[in-house]
């Protein structure tokens, strides 16, 4: 097999030791950052790219920054103009190579000999970037600039000297200034360590083999993306699903894709999506591209290396001005948590029907977003907790989906109860699967979870961000939708009333929000389920 | 002369270890899988008749034990109910949310351990501050312990919230539990009482779910040994790499998961003491996988957040990361056209193809049509390899796919197998804030002195240790490690409040349950040691870290726990910050006694096995061709005498490479010392 100048051993060597990088910094970035959100939930990737900004290797712990990053480097290559040693670019603006605001990423250029020979970037999920609300999430923005502080590609550092005066712009417009510092200054650190490590694997390798590996690694995970479509069926398949609501005016927000296989091209098209949207739902094209990377990644062969050569054969269309490729100044704080939940269900959905023998049911669909904040009463201290909760797992053709689980783009910790409570003025009343929530099935969909929080001796704020309350979970090959989600207040005299999908409430003491996440959707026939496994259910009090 | 046995259960062999004053003897027996205990009972039938052991003068026996995982990992536990909080019967199977692999589809969740009706909540609650919210109801749970009494449950596991704020709600659920059932019921509050729900249930039920597996194992090899006219002084190993008696270890299975690598990572420690190596990267390569573990600064790292399989486990670990490379990986070329090495293993049966029994290419043919290993001289105890037929399953599996001669396709898979090892090794170290370069390399297991020079040049390290029992490190670990107990209490309060003379009664209070234990065990009050430490961290912060806690005078002494804390904050994350608030969390007491044999002498009587063999041979490195170097036997490499690669060392259970460049010499106890030089270009 030829490959140009890299024969297969220096391929896998290169590809290797460039994902070690990516590893590396990774590594160095969780042990450093100051914020639990990155160094215990672990929110952040790290990448390294080509001269070119191809990504070319990426360390990743959740799916949602899959292949977004690419976007960053564009932005920073377009705007930085002539880089030199000791630069390194941030940017968070949503349109301009971002996410959503707490997503900054930091891009550095990698020199040898006075010539650009790559770059290495990392991004993380800060817990404040400013905004209306504490922890930057609201769920009833409408537009960019109620949720944060937009920080278009500019250099922080500028030839290895810090830009203190974009520093303290910065610093002034967040809530928790030291930590961000913290976080801000472990992403440097990555960065750095990469710089390091990829002029360690120049004098290691010489910078022709090098630049040849990066090509041959791309090259190499093309060509098995390549291979997998050209094994999907011929012709378009088309599929529907919907967000419940941007929680600012009434009415379903429609996703549609049609996914056609042309020779080794895969073309997913989102025409015929609803425009954007006034509430914080809408997606930029960055987070449209994670979504549909990681289906098409899940669907086929998830050992492929996740690098640039791996989508370039993903044609993604998606009409400027859609809620999947919003402009500005649309609110899109929720694009990559809700939205891009949609976006998998709609590309799985349609990719089921192309290989039904590898069709899901629908996962629960959401991450169920929940912020309480308030004063806590035994210290007069201000705090704010930011939950997300798992639910139902599709059913599948190996097995029931999970019950109780986060799926797709997103696989953060819970927050232990205990630690919950020893940390704020709230109780957690319950923790547990709601039963009968599954989509019935061949192969049942999993069970939601009930978690309900009670504001102890004082008055909470909860913002909610949270779908599938109206539309439910679908399911496949004849299984039946999935529970929805509810939000309940619980009052103090036992009463129940509904709390909204996105928006706020406000909780007395002794009042609790009560969160049923949606199960997931079934598959397969459920007349066909084995005895064996309705005796269980029925044991175990899951139906 | 006394003597101490140590004995550790591979795959394929029981490795003996038998320690006197006049030295350290190693055997090798063959293991029978599925029933441990009665290969290790032949093993010490076969060398009390070779007159080895002489049971008179043993004094102690240690034993690595691999039942505990063995039954975790194969699903074969005793049926177990679980009795929790009203609310959280379901904390068990939701864990903590996530997913094990990001982009299976089709993943399932491993079994959960208590199925769902077998767990049943009962009314009561503590709350935060530990104080009793709602009252056990006493009538409710003795109706379930009625219902549970057809349920022909094994043990009962028992967890609460905040229970290790306030204990007694457990016991009394045991009272009522214990009497009616009439089985163990295992509290929470005794096994870890610690904050962090999950990870605390997980930890319990472990612990009374394999009690009745591992207490019927280890019964059978006390009696056993018994019958054979040794002691009943059996110690076993922990996870954390300190041993325990049978009693000890039966009660708290869930301690005894890393029983086996333990052992190895203990020996190492052992080996490189006694070399006046205190920083070392140890690397267990065998025939699957290749464990790797820190040694920093004399003492080995361990974690808390550790675990077997998908079941975490919250006691104290030796912090062993495994990596899906191993002598029987197999090479293959994907569909991308890349030359791959793993994960799939050959294992011990088939084996590589050389062993003639129709396995695939792997990292040993490579080796072996390299020159690395030698075809005359069987791999500890096989018979001679099979060189053409590794030569044909390289061709046909590889070679003739990228169109490469068999040389050239064996060094590639060398090197694609250590550029695997060097980013896992390299992403272990930097996750840890340390940097490979201020390390040894000790390698041991069947393979790693095969591959230890070449790893240490691609990380920048200079020197590399192949210890004289490298195939026997894990039993050697076991004779070597102090007997131990980690106790801790969870009290989670801000330093502003913090009062130093409740925490130094809680710290007394472990002391005593810590004395107590090493007490029974017969360790004698002069030879106890404490070590006291505490979980700290900034308010706000998920995790902790654990700095040591002085205790001059039985004093605690908070100022200094601070600023120790605010120390190792900067050491393991770049920065701290005197001003900000912080809060401690849990305290925790190393408890420790003498181990069953001081290393020292470890090599003096060190059987010289196997004729001594000495001759020229021809050794790939480079696509160059081969280099004239030697073969010889370990035993004829001359202690003091320093030797230079190319250079084969035959071993008993493994095969030292020695590159070109690299020197190396044997100490006086038979260790080898590898001067590899710096092949790594630095990064700084």
């Amino acid at each position: 097999m030829t490959q140009g100048p890299i024969d297969a051993i220096t391929l896998e060597v290169l590809r290797h030791a460039l994902a070690a990088v990516a590893d590396e910094m990774n590594a160095d970035l969780i042990r450093t950052a100051y914020s639990p959100n990155i160094n215990e939930r672990r929110d952040c990737s790290s990448a390294v790219f080509d001269p070119a900004g191809n990504m070319v290797a990426q360390a990743e712990s959740i799916p949602v920054h899959l292949g977004a990053m690419p976007y960053s480097v564009a932005a920073a290559i377009q705007a930085a103009g002539q880089f030199a040693p000791g630069d390194i670019v941030v940017v968070n603006d949503p349109y301009a190579g971002g996410a959503h605001l707490p997503d900054i990423t930091f891009v550095a250029p990698v020199f040898s000999d006075g010539d650009l020979v790559a770059f290495v970037a990392d991004r993380a999920h800060h817990a404040d970037i400013g905004g209306k609300e504490p922890g930057s999430l609201a769920g009833d923005s409408v537009e960019i600039f109620q949720e944060g502080l937009r920080i278009p590609p500019v250099r922080l550092w500028r030839g290895g000297e810090l830009v203190d005066d974009l520093l303290s712009l910065i610093l002034l417009n967040v809530r928790t200034p030291r930590e961000r510092l913290g976080d801000l200054r472990a992403q440097a650190a990555g960065c750095r360590m990469g710089v390091a490590r990829m002029e360690g694997l120049v004098s290691r390798y010489g910078r022709e083999m090098l630049a040849d590996g990066m090509d041959a690694v791309l090259a190499y995970s093309e060509r098995r993306m390549r291979a997998e479509i050209e094994q999907l069926p011929r012709g378009t398949f088309r599929f529907e699903d919907a967000l419940d609501g941007d929680g600012i005016v009434r009415g379903e927000i429609p996703i549609r894709v049609a996914i056609r296989a042309q020779g080794d091209r895969l073309i997913v098209d989102f025409t015929g999506s609803a425009r954007q949207v006034a509430g914080p739902v809408n997606a930029v094209l960055a987070v449209t591209a994670s979504a549909t990377y990681f289906a098409i990644r899940a669907a086929t062969d998830p050992t492929i290396p996740a690098n640039s050569g791996c989508y370039r054969p993903i044609e993604i269309v998606a009409p400027l001005g859609s809620v999947v490729n919003a402009v500005a100044p649309a609110a899109v704080v929720g694009g990559n948590l809700e939205t891009a939940q949609r976006i998998v269900d709609v590309i799985l959905g349609a990719l089921g029907m192309a290989l039904p023998e590898r069709a899901i049911g629908a996962c629960q669909g959401t991450m169920n977003n929940v912020a309480v904040g308030g004063t806590d009463p035994r210290t007069g201290e201000a705090y704010t907790l930011y939950e997300t909760i798992g639910g139902g797992y599709g059913g599948r053709a190996e097995a029931d989906g999970i019950d109780g689980v986060h799926s797709h783009m997103t696989n953060t910790l819970n927050t232990p109860v205990e630690a919950l409570e020893t940390a704020y003025p709230l109780q957690v009343r319950r923790y547990e699967l709601v039963r009968g929530s599954g989509g019935a099935g061949e192969h049942r969909g999993g069970l939601g979870i009930r978690r309900e929080i009670r504001a102890v001796g004082h008055v909470a704020r909860v913002s909610l961000l949270t779908d599938r309350r109206s539309r439910a979970p679908y399911g496949v090959r004849g299984g039946g939708t999935g529970a929805v989600g509810r939000n309940v207040l619980l009052r103090a005299n036992g009463q129940e009333e509904p709390a909204p999908s996105k928006g706020s409430v406000i909780l007395s003491p002794g009042e609790a929000l009560s969160v049923e996440t949606p199960g997931g959707g079934g598959w397969g026939d459920p007349a066909q389920r084995s005895l064996e496994l309705i005796e269980r259910d029925r044991r175990e009090e899951r139906v | 002369m006394a003597q101490v046995i140590g004995i550790d259960i591979g795959g394929t062999f029981v490795d003996v270890v038998i320690a006197s004053e006049a030295g350290v003897r190693i055997a090798k027996e063959p293991s029978t899988p599925g029933e441990p205990a009665l290969g290790v009972l032949r093993a010490l039938d076969r060398l009390i008749g070779a007159g080895s052991i002489v049971p008179q003068e043993v004094r102690g026996l240690a034993h690595g034990c691999t039942v505990a995982t063995n039954a975790l990992l194969e699903g074969k536990w005793a049926r177990t109910a679980l009795i929790t909080t009203r609310g959280f019967r379901d904390v068990l199977e939701i864990g903590r949310q996530n997913r094990d692999s990001l982009y299976d589809l089709g993943a399932v969740r491993s079994p959960v351990m208590v199925p769902r009706d077998l767990r049943l909540e009962v009314t009561e609650r503590v709350n935060s501050d530990g104080e009793v919210e709602t009252p056990l109801d006493v009538a409710e749970l003795r109706r379930l312990a009625e219902a549970l009494r057809g349920a022909n449950v094994a043990a009962v596991a028992v967890v609460f919230l905040f229970s290790y704020l306030r204990p007694e709600h457990e016991r009394a659920a045991r009272d009522v539990l214990a009497g009616l059932l009439g089985v163990p019921v295992v509290l929470s509050s005794d096994v870890l009482p610690e904050i962090r729900e999950y990870e605390r249930t997980s930890t319990t039920v472990i612990s009374a779910a394999l009690r009745p597996v591992i207490g019927a194992y280890l019964a059978a090899l006390e009696q056993g040994g018994a019958e054979r006219g040794l002691p009943r002084a059996w110690r076993i190993m922990q996870s954390s790499g300190a041993v325990t008696t049978l009693a000890r270890a039966q009660e708290q299975p869930a301690s005894l998961l890393l029983s086996g690598p333990a052992g190895g990572v203990q020996g190492a420690r052992a080996v490189g003491a006694a070399m006046g190596e205190r920083n070392l990267i140890t690397m267990d390569m065998g025939g699957t996988s290749c464990d790797v573990a820190l040694i920093t600064d004399g003492a080995i790292e361990r974690t808390r957040s550790g675990g077997v399989g998908s079941y975490p486990v919250a006691l104290p670990m030796v912090s062993v990361h495994t990596i899906g490379a191993g002598g029987g990986s197999v090479a293959w070329v994907d569909r991308g056209g890349a030359l791959r090495v793993g994960p799939e293993s050959m294992g011990a049966s088939p084996g590589p193809a050389c062993y003639g029994r129709g396995g695939r290419a792997t990292v040993t043919d490579a080796h072996l049509v390299l020159g690395h290993l030698v075809a005359d001289q069987g791999l500890g105890g096989l018979p001679p390899l099979d060189a053409l037929a590794a030569r044909r399953a390289i061709s046909e599996d590889v070679g003739q796919k990228l169109g490469l001669s068999v040389e050239r396709t064996s060094l590639g898979i060398l090197e694609v197998a250590d550029a695997a090892m060097e980013r896992a090794i390299r992403v272990v170290t930097v996750e840890r804030g340390r940097d490979p370069r201020d390390y040894v390399l000790l390698a041991f297991g069947g393979a790693g002195p095969l591959h230890g020079a070449s790893i240490a040049r691609r990380l920048g390290i200079r020197r590399v240790l192949v210890p004289r029992t490298a195939g026997v490190l894990s039993a050697f670990g076991l004779v070597v490690a102090e007997t131990g107990h980690d106790v801790s209490q969870s009290v989670v309060a801000r330093f502003d409040g913090l009062d130093a003379v409740k925490v130094g009664r809680t710290v007394d209070a472990l002391r005593a349950r810590g004395a107590a234990t090493l007490r029974a065990e017969g360790i004698r009050e002069d030879e106890m040691q404490f070590h006291a430490s505490a979980d700290v961290r900034y308010v706000g912060q998920a995790h902790e870290l654990t700095v040591p806690l002085e205790t001059p005078g039985d004093e605690v002494d908070l100022a200094a726990l601070r600023r120790a804390f605010e120390e190792a904050h900067v050491a393991r994350y770049g920065h701290g910050s005197p001003s900000e608030e912080a809060e401690l969390v849990t305290l925790r007491l190393r408890a420790q006694g003498p181990p069953l044999f001081r290393a020292g002498k470890v090599g003096a009587a060190c059987q010289e096995k196997g004729d001594a063999l000495d001759r020229p041979h021809d050794i790939w490195f480079d696509a160059a061709g081969p280099t004239r170097g030697r073969v010889q036997s370990r035993s004829s490499t001359v202690r003091g005498e320093s030797f230079r690669g190319p250079l084969v060392v035959v071993g008993e259970d493994s095969t030292i490479l020695v590159p070109p460049g690299a020197r190396g010499r044997c100490d006086a106890d038979g260790h080898m010392i590898l001067e590899v030089g710096r092949d790594d270009p630095g990064t700084d």
